[in-house]
């Protein structure tokens, strides 16, 4: 059976994880009016942390980002950067889980955070099982219909929009700085979760700019996104917000017959969720196969899930420590690595190539 | 959360066990044990509330205050 995946099917991975990831959220909140213009540089920075991923599997392909960092920073640095990258990855994973309950028990009151958390659990170990093929084939399904309804909810919003909640333009510099230093932590950054699956995709090389293509569709979406909230609801709401995306839907209605449209959109953009908390699942469990050199992954997955549920209870026992701890101070730490460790792996890549090639080289021979 | 628990660790052991057995890969099998027991340990300190795993998100409670100054500084100019 055919285990690879096609450039446009990883291009819409791409596309869902970065909608699926902040579904309903604006990280760059904090910039007030200027939210937009935080994203526009964070979307800026994220196209960087692709362009250098897909820079380093253009030089080695088929080899994963792993193995490359191992071959040219040495057996020691290379392993303890993939192992930070792998712990990395986690905190993603339970970061999304984390949001995709809040948004659950906003529609379904009263039910335990553990039910919701076991469910989409197995649910997504069980898309794993079925293999990578399978997640995109369910990205190609939705896709269509995800940018449909996300443009669908931009008009439909358009009645309540005030532009003069994004005036004045750049009145201060400092909060748009802050918020596309939010903004690329989540979730343009997080696109580098991803770079576990190039090694898996059959036709990259002529067909790279899809990747591109979607990126910045994607970006435009978000980039609407913000700039249709802040217009809708004001700079003050919207840092106020914990859902903000969510909320200005309820505010909608078409005169009294058509009510609670939010529910209409909420659907589609939980499976965009779902669709990003299984990328994130699974490239921990491909990052731990790397790693640890286990020759499978398939014995890990409903250990790794069952870690993820229990620590996204033990590390966030309430919503209000998730926002002190994962969402303000995590990406003190996350935003320079995620700048820093494909940066130093393409730098060394290209400095080392003749000696990797020679290992690479060596290595096939033997085996 | 004992049921979450006792789910996983079945499904664990009815489903990876036999394969293990049919297609070798014990060291695999040791590791994917090794992050099942570290979980179930973890979900019995959450549960009984006995404190004695190590602080997994320790670092970040440390930098807090640092992120508290970061924000105060760029967003409010203080």
């Amino acid at each position: 059976m055919n285990k690879k995946i096609s450039t446009q099917q990883f291009a819409f991975l791409l596309f869902f994880l970065l909608q699926g990831s902040s579904l309903f959220y604006i990280p760059e909140a904090g910039a007030g009016r200027d939210a937009w213009i935080a994203n526009i540089l964070a979307s800026l920075l994220g196209f960087y942390v692709l362009f250098a991923f897909l820079g380093i599997h253009n030089k080695f392909p088929g080899i994963s980002v792993l193995r490359v960092s191992e071959l040219a920073l040495g057996k020691a640095a290379g392993k303890t950067l993939n192992l930070l990258f792998v712990c990395v990855i986690f905190t993603v994973a339970l970061r999304y889980l984390h949001n995709q309950v809040i948004i659950l028990n906003i529609i379904y009151r009263g039910i335990p955070d553990i039910l919701f958390q076991s469910v989409l659990i197995l649910a997504a170990a069980c898309c794993i099982y079925k293999g990578l093929i399978n997640i995109a084939r369910l990205a190609e399904l939705f896709i269509w219909v995800s940018v449909f309804l996300f443009f669908l909810s931009f008009i439909i919003a358009y009645n309540l929009m005030d532009p003069m909640n994004l005036t004045p333009v750049l009145a201060d510099v400092k909060p748009v700085i802050a918020g596309a230093f939010y903004a690329f932590a989540w979730p343009y950054a997080e696109l580098s979760l991803l770079a576990v699956f190039l090694p898996f995709i059959s036709d990259l090389g002529e067909k790279k700019r899809f990747i591109y293509y979607w990126y910045f569709l994607a970006a435009i979406i978000l980039l609407f996104k913000t700039a249709i909230s802040i217009a809708i609801m004001g700079p003050e709401m919207l840092m106020a917000a914990r859902v903000p995306f969510y909320e200005i839907h309820r505010l909608i209605d078409f005169a009294d017959f058509l009510r609670r449209v939010e529910l209409f959109f909420f659907f589609p953009l939980l499976i965009m969720g779902f669709i990003a908390s299984l990328l994130a699942y699974k490239s921990f469990l491909l990052g731990l196969k790397e790693l640890f050199s286990l020759k499978q992954f398939r014995p890990l997955i409903l250990p790794v899930g069952l870690l993820i549920i229990i620590l996204t209870n033990y590390i966030f026992p309430s919503d209000l420590e998730y926002l002190q701890e994962a969402e303000k101070t995590l990406p003190l730490l996350t935003v320079p690595f995620y700048l820093f460790y494909p940066s130093i792996i393409l730098l060394t890549s290209r400095i080392r190539e003749k000696h990797i090639r020679k290992q690479l080289n060596s290595r096939s021979f033997n085996t | 959360m004992i049921l979450v628990l006792t789910i996983f660790s079945i499904l664990f052991i009815s489903v990876e066990l036999p394969a293990v057995m049919r297609e070798g890969g014990w060291k695999d099998f040791v590791f994917s044990s090794l992050i099942l027991m570290t979980a179930v340990f973890y979900g019995l300190d959450y549960l009984l509330d006995w404190q004695l795993m190590p602080e997994p998100w320790g670092i970040l409670k440390r930098l807090s205050p640092f992120a508290d100054t970061f924000c105060s500084f760029f967003y409010t100019g203080t």
